[in-house]
């Protein structure tokens, strides 16, 4: 039975109808759960649409649970109760227990981690999860640059402008906004120097905001590249297979 | 019509077995428990078809089992929150798997103590969740009952939930084990195993 749950939600390769169903019917529970939170009024039928949905993701949640030391490189007790701390698992419990009554409703938010199902089984999301992991280093490089600037600008900021930024919060969240060159402009600074180095701040921040999009693109690209390379060879070895064979029988029957 | 004729000649035997086998499980949980609730009789009986399907089949299957039916119960009872106690039929889904040994036989001493073991689980999973959720003992009539018998002599509102839960659960699992080993035995022996 954990093997055909395994095909079922993992073997992309040989999935037929009933994987494809299993795969838009917690697809569609995901993005469906949503639609209540859309609304300021909890509707009678939001009940029903709450349940249903939610047993879908949790059996989701418990099928994978099953099958995990097929896919973990642990062995079989351990794989079973590492599942839990994985990040997709922490995901899909997070996403589950907002519904339970055991959270308070503050914690209602957490439902919006159900659209990461919908993801969960998309393969683009699944190459954007790729071209991260290989560009890993390269834009956490970047990241560091980041923070570290934005620290130092509100630090800056912070000593030289004391009246404008009441804590060293407001003056990160100026130096956030201005790096992303978003820039609200419910905070600015007043003072020449304050000015200065707003303006280096947004000039730098086209710098750093392109370069992780220039990395990701890149190895979205490569990916894109590498993915349409193998199905023309999966095709090209579809179209050669049966002239192969019958060169292969003709050759036998010469001989 | 045609569509499903044509899936079910899809399946082999070993998933028609298996279909068959849990859904049979699944009708014996529903009809136990209504049977209790309709005689106010101070059982639930719900694990029985969940017991029986991890013994008969595996433990996989008791948890599908065990969901399914926590998935009525959800739909025409109680709603979403229903789920936590969902906990209680996973634990005695898993527990069950003990009274095989591993050529997949069922042995009295393995019965006895996977039996222990689900008391425990469930007395301690339908206690906490009841005291969490509701924040009183229980909303059944008999655990209410023994849980105020604990309260009156001077036990703390979780150990007095605890009391009901575990003095309803002690014949409780006892009877859904005797009745799943019944059905265990009553399976032919090409249906039963993996």
């Amino acid at each position: 039975m954990r093997h055909t749950i395994y095909s079922l939600i993992f073997n992309k390769d040989s999935r037929n109808r009933v994987g494809r169903a299993y795969e838009a019917m917690v697809s569609m529970a995901a993005v469906i759960s949503i639609i209540p939170l859309m609304f300021k009024t909890w509707y009678p039928i939001f009940n029903t649409i709450e349940t249903f949905t939610l047993y879908i993701l949790f059996l989701d949640y418990i099928m994978r649970w099953m099958v995990h030391d097929f896919r973990s490189k642990y062995g079989k007790p351990w794989a079973f109760l590492i599942y839990p701390f994985t990040p997709m698992a922490i995901v899909g419990l997070l996403c589950i227990l907002p519904s339970l009554g055991i959270l308070v409703q503050t914690f209602r938010i957490l439902r919006m981690f159900r659209i990461f199902k919908v993801l969960q089984y998309s393969r683009s999301f699944g190459m954007v999860t790729r071209v991260f992991e290989r560009e890993k280093k390269a834009l956490l490089s970047v990241l560091f640059i980041a923070v570290g600037y934005i620290f130092l600008s509100a630090l800056a900021m912070f000593i030289n402008e004391p009246d404008t930024f009441d804590t060293f919060y407001d003056a990160v969240y100026w130096a956030t906004t201005a790096l992303t060159t978003v820039g609200y402009g419910d905070i600015y600074p007043v003072t020449n120097i304050g000015k200065l180095i707003s303006m280096v701040s947004s000039i730098f921040g086209i710098a750093v905001i392109a370069l992780p999009s220039g990395i990701v693109t890149a190895g979205f690209m490569e990916e894109i590249n590498g993915a349409v390379k193998e199905s023309d060879e999966k095709k090209q070895e579809k179209s050669d297979g049966p002239d192969k064979a019958e060169e292969t029988e003709t050759e036998g029957k010469k001989a | 019509m045609k569509k499903i004729k044509e899936f079910l000649s899809g399946m082999t035997f070993k998933q028609k077995r298996y279909a068959v086998i849990m859904m049979i499980c699944v009708a014996v949980n529903m009809i136990l428990e209504e049977s209790m609730t309709l005689a106010s009789a101070p059982l639930c009986m719900d694990v029985t078809g969940t017991i029986a399907a991890t013994i008969i089949l595996e433990p996989a299957a008791g948890l599908i089992v065990g969901l399914i039916n926590n998935f009525f119960r959800a739909i025409f009872i109680n709603g979403p929150t229903t789920l936590v106690y969902y906990s209680v039929s996973a634990a005695a889904a898993l527990l069950a798997a003990i009274m095989l040994d591993r050529n997949n036989r069922l042995r009295f001493g393995r019965v006895i103590i996977a039996t222990a073991l689900i008391i425990a689980a469930s007395t301690l999973l339908s206690g906490l969740w009841k005291y969490w959720q509701i924040g009183v003992v229980s909303n059944l009539y008999w655990e209410n009952y023994f849980s105020e018998i604990a309260a009156s002599r001077g036990f703390g509102s979780f150990l007095s939930g605890a009391f009901g839960a575990f003095v309803i659960k002690v014949p409780d699992t006892i009877a859904s084990v005797i009745l799943a080993v019944i059905m265990y035995k009553l399976t032919p022996k090409k249906y039963r195993g993996r």
